[in-house]
């Protein structure tokens, strides 16, 4: 990697890089209506906190598990895709019953 | 120990059991049920029988603890104790419990039959008997309260039988109350002692020991101030419960109860407990000369009110009842004058004579249904045994020479006499002289003459009662007539040598003097009564006067007016207020702190329900906004700030 050795890109850039992404999908989020969007927004806060995982552990945190980061980002990857299917066929039924995917107007359960 | 007295636990347990049994498997059955009750009194009542001729035999005082109840509560050096004791008196007063229980409820038998609620009055007999056995064979101030409060308990069911009728509702709650008032400062007084002799007890003893308080009262340790308050503090127990002045006024209105019941409980055994109480506690009398004065005091008063009130009765039970207040007051009387045997001994022959009494009047009652004297009349010829029956308890009652009453009333007038305080002196005679007026224009009244007339009543109807009546009348009868040969006086082996007090029995010379006085009283009583009520000898009328002394008679007739005394003082000046106030603590303080509870946490959840509003990016904002906080708390006050406390960033 470039940034070993006293080189140019380091940790920092790394972190400001999954914390810009991280924002964006807070941003869309809390910004749009429609439910896929949603989703996809989510998606990009886990791959801002992949990016993170993946820095620190290339940058040598947690010596004793060197690879616990890799191994995590794994997971969430998995995970993730798991998650947009399901999500996705939810989504799919509220349609039908529905006709929305606007999530304010989706709003039954409350008290 | 010797047999009977490893017995005696089945005492307690018979009764005890009966009740658990009738209450529990037997509620449907009647008959069965009544068998139990009185085949669990018999049982305890041969028990008691053998137990008092061990006593008899020989003299001894046994205690010990009841199995696992003998450590009822023991903490650090505190020890309450349930056990049995038995000495001549607590084995006299169990054979008067348990016989008059077994007489009572064969009796009840027949009276009852028909009646709302007999397995019901059965068991609070059983659980009567056992509570007022509790008591009896009590070893320590502790038992004899909860025996204490338990006979109130039932006394209050038991009055209450026919609590649909409001006035039985009246009665058994004014009974319940009244006794009270004597009981809050009895356990007080418990209290007393147990905090001044706590610790002084000699080797082992549980507190509040009788027995082991007995050297302790007048030992030195309380001075005689403290001593005649504690006395006077047990004794306003024995007040309540003996229905004593200025206590008494429930014990009339207690006679809405079926009549057995008043036999048993309201004259021969719960009412006995006050002056039991005081012959079992009479050391701590002893000890203090102002507390055995007050004692005599309230119970010469008593005795002679209730003795001139009784004259001017119209009601058969209550004629009755008062006759059995003033023998409990000259009873009190005696122990305060110090003639403990007497009053011990007329407690005995008072509950036979007395049960008799109730029931003879009950069986009256059962078959002319009503208890106004002035309805009845005429009954000797037609009802034969219970005349005879009731003949044999009113000559009892009045203290007529060789009937039982006779015997013990002038031991008691013996050691009025000896007294040598005019004031008591001239009021022993006329307690005498009004009882043999009283009782016996109960039974002229109601017994010589004709039948009164009466508007749908035959007296051709009029028929002597049935067995399981009569044989209880005959039984106590026999008693009646004999049970005063127990305690000739001045004889060796008599009762006064049984049950005394002190050391070694004192045997009093015979006093002729106060004999002869209280003889000549009562049968100047006697002729009193037959001049005035006895139809075919009557010389004066009684109508006449009540008219022309009206004054006297409207005293006597209203008793005193006590009712309307203590109704205006204290029920309408102080109870019902205070009633009104703790009504009012309670629903407003009380539910208002409940309420406001309730209502606070509603009012909550109606505000914080808002937050849950559907919108997910609406939770999305708290989400973050959180985070976002977090982050600011840790930025400001790195790791040593508040997040430590919910364990974020420890290094």
């Amino acid at each position: 990697m470039i940034g070993e050795g006293g080189s140019l890109i380091g940790l920092g850039h790394f972190l400001v890089l999954s914390a810009g992404l991280f924002s964006i999908g807070v941003y869309g989020l809390l910004s749009k209506r429609n439910a896929i969007t949603l989703l996809m927004c989510v998606e990009l806060m886990f791959n801002a906190t992949n990016i993170a995982l993946v820095a620190f552990a290339r940058f040598g945190y947690n010596s004793a598990q060197p690879l616990a980061g890799q191994a995590f980002a794994l997971f969430i990857i998995t995970i993730a895709a798991a998650e947009v299917a399901v999500a996705i066929a939810i989504l799919l039924l509220i349609y039908r019953l529905r006709g929305t995917i606007w999530v304010d107007e989706i709003d039954l359960m409350k008290w | 120990m010797p047999a009977p007295y490893t017995l005696m636990w089945l005492i307690l347990l018979l009764p005890l059991s009966a009740f658990a049994l009738m209450f529990a498997l037997t509620y449907e059955n009647k008959r069965t049920s009544a068998y139990i009750g009185i085949i669990a009194a018999a049982g305890a009542d041969i028990v008691s029988i053998w137990v008092l001729f061990a006593e008899l035999a020989k003299p001894q005082h046994w205690q010990y603890g009841l199995g696992i109840f003998s450590d009822f509560i023991q903490y650090a050096d505190i020890h309450f104790q349930l056990g049995i004791l038995a000495d001549p008196l607590a084995a006299m007063m169990s054979v008067v419990v348990c016989s008059v229980s077994f007489l009572i409820q064969v009796y009840s038998l027949e009276y009852m039959r028909g009646e709302e609620g007999y397995v019901r009055y059965f068991g609070f007999i059983s659980l009567f008997t056992f509570s007022m056995l509790l008591l009896v064979l009590s070893p320590n101030y502790f038992q004899t309260y909860i025996g204490w409060e338990l006979v109130g308990v039932c006394s209050y069911l038991l009055i209450g039988h026919y609590f649909k009728r409001p006035s039985a509702a009246a009665a058994a709650k004014k009974a319940f109350i009244v006794t009270r008032l004597g009981d809050f400062p009895f356990l007080v007084g418990i209290g007393y002692i147990f905090f001044r002799f706590h610790g002084h007890l000699a080797g082992g003893a549980a507190d509040l020991d009788f027995y082991a308080l007995k050297p302790l009262y007048a030992g030195g340790l309380v001075g005689s101030l403290g001593l005649f308050l504690m006395a006077m503090m047990v004794f306003s127990g024995a007040v309540g419960k003996s229905a004593q002045f200025p206590l008494h006024v429930w014990l009339p209105d207690a006679m809405e109860g079926p009549t057995p019941i008043s036999a048993l409980i309201h004259a021969a055994t719960m009412v006995a407990a006050g002056v039991y109480l005081v012959a079992r506690t009479y050391d701590l009398f002893a000890a203090s000369h102002q507390a055995l004065a007050v004692v005599a005091a309230i119970g010469a008063v008593t005795s002679l009110m209730a003795a001139i009130w009784a004259v001017a009765q119209d009601d058969i039970k209550r004629i009755v009842a008062y006759s059995t207040l003033s023998h409990l007051g000259l009873m009190m009387f005696g122990l305060g004058v110090g003639a403990y045997s007497a009053a011990v001994f007329h407690l005995f022959t008072h509950a036979w004579f007395k049960a008799l009494l109730f029931l003879g009047a009950g069986s009256v009652i059962h078959v002319l249904h009503t208890q106004d004297i002035w309805e009845m009349g005429g009954l000797w010829k037609r009802m034969r045994v219970t005349s005879w029956t009731m003949l044999i308890g009113a000559c009892s009652a009045a203290g007529i020479p060789l009937f039982a009453g006779f015997w013990s009333k002038d031991g008691i007038m013996a050691g009025v006499f000896a007294s040598q305080n005019p004031v008591f002196i001239v009021v022993a005679i006329l307690i005498s002289f009004f009882s043999a007026l009283y009782t016996f224009r109960l039974f002229f009244v109601v017994f010589t003459g004709e039948p009164a007339k009466r508007r749908a009543f035959d007296p051709k109807k009029i028929h002597e009662s049935s067995s399981p009546i009569l044989v209880p009348l005959v039984v106590l009868a026999v008693l009646a007539l004999l049970i005063g040969y127990v305690g000739l006086p001045g004889i060796k082996g008599s009762f006064t040598q049984f049950v005394f007090f002190g050391r070694n029995p004192v045997v009093e010379d015979v006093n002729y003097v106060a004999i002869g006085a209280s003889v000549v009283a009562g049968l100047l009583g006697l002729v009193t009564a037959g001049l005035f009520y006895w139809p075919a000898y009557a010389r004066f009328s009684a109508a006449d006067f009540n008219r022309r002394f009206a004054r006297v008679y409207d005293w006597s007739h209203n008793k005193g007016y006590f009712d309307e005394i203590y109704e205006a003082m204290f029920v309408r000046g102080v109870i019902v207020n205070l009633g009104r106030a703790a009504q009012w603590f309670d629903s407003h303080v009380i539910d208002g702190f409940v309420d406001g509870v309730a209502d606070g946490y509603r009012l909550l959840g109606d505000r914080v329900r808002r937050l849950q509003s559907g919108k997910v990016q609406g939770y999305a904002v708290g989400l973050f906004a959180a985070l976002v906080a977090i982050a600011v708390v840790a930025l400001i006050f790195g790791s040593s700030g508040p997040l430590a406390l919910v364990g974020g960033a420890a290094r």
